[in-house]
């Protein structure tokens, strides 16, 4: 055990009291994380290069493939929002150290506000959502087939109102994502229990908030992709998945600074084994979701409603659909299932980079099939985009671990996450 | 010493050392019971309840609740006489209050399982005050709803149709209906929810046999008990068996209503058929049922004096599920409300149009959306869910609101359906609703039976959350109680800091009511000892004495605990509870057998087409494939807990001992057996004795 020091402030704060006995150095990285931040720079280079180059050449594929990994990242870090409001809900106190991972993957949200600009460019240049074309058009006459589809829809889409709703979503995102974060921060300078009730105070309202925001941003920017396809499940089944996703995501991170000498003591197994749970929970629940939704719509038979799914039976996209339930639920249902494998860091790690991959993979399968209707192509594009917008999380929770201590030191809740035991019988 | 040990039994530094606190605690966890309480004064309070004569307005209440149960008796049995067209149902609303009755009771046992079986998941220990309460509630409620599919087909003695049982020319039931889906999940719900209760009670039968004057109290709870004595190594079956209950009991309860939705949402009724039905259904039942369990539990806490144990803190978090699920439910609402309109389908958006804007149930739906979505609204201010009364009366909203809910969903759907010349209004007839009434009374009926014959609290449960029954508790000053700098940081800690200081550890053993002789003969007994027995005073000094017996040599220790002592089951020796496996073997079996029964049956023995699919299609059997699989998983689970404890047993030499069944009550026992090779009797006698034991003997096999 070492102690931490006792006035090492974060990189340039004013200096910080840590409290004696706790069982790492908890100091933020600084300058030591300065590989890591070099080496994440070149990929989200390297990616960033290749997606420039991508949108010259094959400007359709780059609109969907920046889609695709646009939403990977996006919903990875609203599902870290989420972790961060719903421990504060619950006055969580195992989940302390853990908090300020998904604080630091909510760093994201800004410069991924500013990414979304090419989705827009996407839309209106015609190259992504085809209810833009449609809204385009004139009333079409009474008595046809698709009049009420566009008095619907030529409402909901007109551009300001979209773009009011876009602003509206990143407007709540932020604003909780760094009133949660500088409030968190700020209680590592003062401590005392004030600030943790402000969280408290403030997450149930963000919760609800977010639930919302993030059901119509689904609505607007993936279920929209088939404009006259609709399902009420739609919403939660895109928090299902990114609440799972970004929960690997932690885990990952969390595993990553353990194996580079970092909290080894203070995020031990005994809270990796609980993220598990919660990981094997979420699986269960994405599969129950997806299942509802494709069993309503396949016993219903209603053609409106089975269109989702007629277009993923085309060519390749048919063995696609068929391995998606298989490797997003049943792989990583039977790997997390025995308790051994949620207590060895190695099985862990294999099953929360597999989850954050067949995440993707069900991105893709949401993306992919209203570009190439015919069958599965996968372009070069379609890895460079989730390689630059993970780069872009990983980074901003990296430079997270650079500002600020790697676990809410002075936190009210403190005492029950150092020395942590899982009581599971 | 203590500590070295834990260290080589755990891979983490810090488990298991004294619960001190190392750092700043600006805001200490409010304790789960308020004020002082000992093991002894919980068995007094909460089995004192069925022991001590009932209160003078039980039989009255009994009285009523049993006269309006005798209505719904009458009901059944005008209509099973008569026929269905007693009902109000009529063409285009066939189904109305028989079914809406069935969803409202389904519904509500949802909680009893979501507080006993998922908050047990996610350790939230509040739910011990609650749970049983709760899962007894489960138990009626199914049983309420239940009534349903047996008398509304009206010809009852035809009930077996349900089964999957072939009736006439080799025919099956169609396995692809939602009704059949009904049937298995159903039953398979009140099969395991009563096996959930059943292994929660099976300590508190045993403290209530231990308690018992009477000869005939003593011989029902020891039959019901099975002969639990809370033997340590029984507990680490127990612990594993309750878990994996818990685990099975989470998906079921999702699946329960979401096959109840199913009834609806397969079909392609406007109103029905919406993708967010399953998730949707489930909320609203959590919901409900919660608004039931306070509904029930604020004036049972009042009468029975149990505010320092279902404490304001208690109602306060009930009512944060309330807001939080009605906020779900209501946002399902809002999702149907609109995607009906986004989807540009005028058959949706006139159902939607007639149900919320100016249509004959617009009534209905408003009552819904005020009971369910804005009145619960209030529970986000602190007074409103503090104070009983008043939550009193936003849950009875709450319980109107969900039934006007599947009301609004059941007869405004069918009334307007594809066919505007057959649409029609539904009246419900006196039949209806003393059928409706009926069913309430059926439900309060047993609900006071239940009150006053088992112990309406988890007694094990609440004294494993109590602060001394950890062994490495250390209880801080009374001056320094729930305060932080001298002040109570929230109201919440004023008010239970206002119950007082909770008990400490008792520090010795109390006096045998009878002398214990150092050799303990056994009617009828082999003339070999079995083993010796030792009494502590508390947990901690247990857990010293096992460890020291441990170090010493002694293999064939046991304790016997009220409740599950924190490291006890690593320190007689013993590991996790290979229990699971058995589990997953039950659970493999059951999907086996769903599989066979149901692609035989409806693929190759008499194949039908259902809706268009393939005879081989698989979607349909899921439901019944997840409802096996957890039947039979559960029923393996009883069955390996009952054979690896080696229950029942009735008897066992230690009855003998005269303080011997404390270790149900507030006892610690530790008992070394003779097989053990180090064992002597006089040795081991001395040893317990210097290890601090007291009523130490040994007992004849």
């Amino acid at each position: 055990m070492t102690t931490a020091t006792t006035t090492d402030g974060p990189a340039n704060g004013p200096p910080l009291t840590y409290p004696p006995g706790l069982p790492d150095d908890v100091a933020p990285m600084g300058e030591k994380a300065a590989g890591t931040v070099r080496m994440l720079l070149v990929v989200l280079g390297v990616a960033g290069v290749v997606l420039i180059a991508g949108a010259v050449v094959a400007p359709r594929q780059f609109f969907h493939s920046y889609l695709f990994g646009y939403v990977l990242a996006l919903d990875v870090t609203l599902g870290a929002l989420f972790w961060v409001l719903i421990h504060h809900v619950a006055d969580a106190g195992w989940s302390v150290g853990l908090r300020r991972v998904f604080e630091n993957i909510t760093r994201a949200l800004p410069p991924l506000a500013l990414l979304f600009f090419p989705v827009v460019i996407g839309i209106y240049s015609g190259n992504l959502h085809a209810w833009y074309e449609f809204i385009a058009q004139p009333e079409p006459p009474a008595g046809s087939h698709e009049l009420h589809q566009w008095h619907v829809k030529h409402l909901y889409y007109a551009a300001p109102f979209f773009l009011l709703r876009i602003a509206i979503y990143f407007g709540v995102w932020i604003a909780y994502a760094t009133a949660m974060r500088r409030w968190s921060a700020r209680q590592d300078e003062v401590g005392g229990a004030g600030l943790t009730r402000t969280m408290q105070w403030w997450a149930p309202s963000g919760v609800l908030l977010l639930g919302l925001t993030a059901t119509f941003f689904a609505f607007d920017l993936l279920m929209s992709l088939q404009y006259s396809w609709f399902s009420t499940i739609f919403g939660v089944y895109f928090w299902a998945g990114g609440i799972r996703g970004s929960l690997s995501m932690g885990v990952l991170l969390v595993l990553a600074l353990r194996a580079g000498g970092y909290l080894r003591h203070t995020i031990t197994m005994e809270h990796l084994h609980d993220a598990a749970k919660l990981m094997f929970g979420f699986t269960v629940f994405w599969a129950y979701i997806a299942f509802s939704q494709y069993f309503l719509i396949w016993y219903g038979n209603v053609p409106e409603e089975t269109q989702f799914y007629l277009l993923r039976r085309n060519g390749a996209w048919y063995e696609a659909s068929i391995l998606l339930p298989v490797v997003n639920f049943a792989v990583p249902f039977f790997l997390l299932l025995p308790r051994a494998n949620k207590r060895n860091p190695v099985t862990l790690a294999v099953a929360a980079g597999w989850i954050l991959l067949t995440h993707a993979f069900d991105l893709y399968w949401q993306v992919l099939p209203v570009l190439h209707q015919d069958t599965v192509h996968v372009h070069w594009l379609d890895v460079a985009a989730p390689v630059f917008m993970l780069a872009v999380v990983v980074l901003s929770a990296v430079w997270g671990f650079r500002q600020v201590p790697l676990i809410p030191v002075r936190d009210a809740r403190l005492n029950e996450t150092i020395g942590y035991e899982n009581e599971t019988p | 010493m203590l500590h070295e040990k834990a260290h080589e039994t755990h891979e983490t530094a810090g488990a298991n050392e004294p619960l001190h606190t190392r750092f700043a605690d600006p805001l200490p966890r409010i304790p789960l019971v308020w004020g002082p309480a000992t093991f002894a004064t919980l068995d007094d309070q909460i089995a004192g309840v069925t022991e001590r004569p009932q209160p003078g307005w039980w039989w009255p209440a009994l009285l009523v609740t049993s006269a309006v149960l005798v209505g719904g008796v009458i009901a059944a049995t005008y209509l099973i006489s008569t026929g269905v067209g007693v009902w109000g149902s009529n063409n285009p609303v066939n189904w109305a209050f028989d079914i809406t009755n069935f969803v409202f009771w389904i519904g509500i046992g949802h909680a009893g399982t979501l507080i006993s079986a998922i908050l047990f998941l996610f350790r939230q220990k509040w739910r011990t005050s609650i749970n049983r309460f709760s899962e007894a509630m489960t138990i009626f409620a199914v049983i309420c709803a239940g009534v349903y599919p047996g008398i509304h087909v009206g010809r009852f003695w035809y009930a077996w149709f349900m089964f999957p049982l072939p009736n006439a020319n080799h025919i099956w039931p169609n396995f692809r209906s939602a009704l059949l889906w009904d049937l298995f999940a159903v039953s398979t719900y009140f099969t395991i929810s009563l096996i959930f209760w059943y292994v929660g009670l099976i300590p508190d039968l045993a403290t209530l046999r231990d308690r018992a004057k009477s000869r005939a109290r003593q011989r029902i709870f020891g039959f019901l008990a099975l002969g639990w004595r809370g033997s340590t190594r029984h507990w680490r079956h127990y612990e594993v068996a309750y878990l994996m209950l818990a685990g099975l009991s989470t998906p079921l309860v999702l699946s329960v209503h979401s096959v109840v939705s199913f009834d609806f949402a397969t079909s392609v009724i406007p109103g029905w058929h919406t993708t967010i039905f399953p998730p949707y259904f489930v909320a609203g039942a959590i919901f409900g049922g919660f608004a039931m369990v306070l509904q029930c539990m604020i004036p049972a806490r009042a009468v029975y004096k149990l505010e320092n144990l279902v404490t304001i803190k208690h109602i306060d978090v009930m009512c944060k599920f309330i807001l939080a699920t009605g906020t779900l439910v209501g946002y399902a609402y809002c999702m149907e409300l609109f995607v009906a309109w986004y989807s540009g389908n005028p058959n949706e958006w006139q159902t939607f149009q007639d149900r919320a804007f100016g249509g004959d149930y617009t009534w209905a739906y408003w009552t819904m959306m005020t009971c369910n979505l804005f009145v619960p609204q209030v529970f986000w201010v602190r007074w409103c869910r503090q104070t009983p009364w008043f939550v009193l009366i936003v849950v009875t909203f709450v319980n109107v609101g969900m039934w006007y809910e599947r009301f609004v969903i059941i007869v405004q759907s069918l009334h307007h359906d594809f066919l505007p010349g057959s649409w029609g209004r539904f009246y419900p007839t006196w039949v209806d609703w003393l059928q409706m009434v009926g069913d309430f009374g059926l439900f309060f009926t047993l609900t006071l039976v239940f009150l006053r014959y088992l112990p309406m609290i988890a007694i094990a449960e609440v004294k494993g959350v109590l602060g001394m029954a950890n062994p490495y508790h250390t209880p801080v000053p009374d001056a320094e109680y729930l305060k932080a700098n001298g002040r109570y940081p929230t109201q919440d800690h004023e008010r239970a800091a206002a119950f007082g200081p909770p008990s400490n550890a008792p520090r010795a053993v109390p006096a045998s009511p009878e002398p214990v002789p150092a050799f303990i003969a056994s009617p009828g007994g082999t003339g070999k000892p079995w083993g010796v027995v030792a009494e502590f005073a508390n947990p901690h000094d247990l857990l010293v004495a096992v460890r020291r017996a441990r170090d010493a040599g002694y293999q064939q220790i046991d304790a016997w605990t009220p409740y599950p002592v924190h490291g006890m089951i690593t320190a007689i020796g013993r590991y996790r509870s290979r229990l699971p496996l058995f589990t997953l073997a039950g659970g493999l079996t059951g999907l086996a057998a769903a599989a066979t029964m149901q692609f035989y049956l409806s693929a190759y023995y008499y194949p039908i087409i259902v809706g268009g699919k393939e005879y081989r299609s698989w979607e349909a059997f899921v439901p019944i494939f997840f409802e096996m699989t957890v039947l039979f998983a559960g029923f393996f689970t009883l069955f390996s807990l009952i054979g690896l404890c080696g229950l029942p047993k009735l008897f066992h030499p230690v009855d003998n001992h005269p303080t011997f069944k404390r270790s149900s009550l507030g006892g610690f026992l530790l008992t070394v057996e003779a097989t053990d090779p180090k064992f002597d009797p006089d040795g081991t006698r001395a040893f317990l004795e210097e290890l601090g034991g007291k009523h130490v003997a040994v007992v004849e096999g």
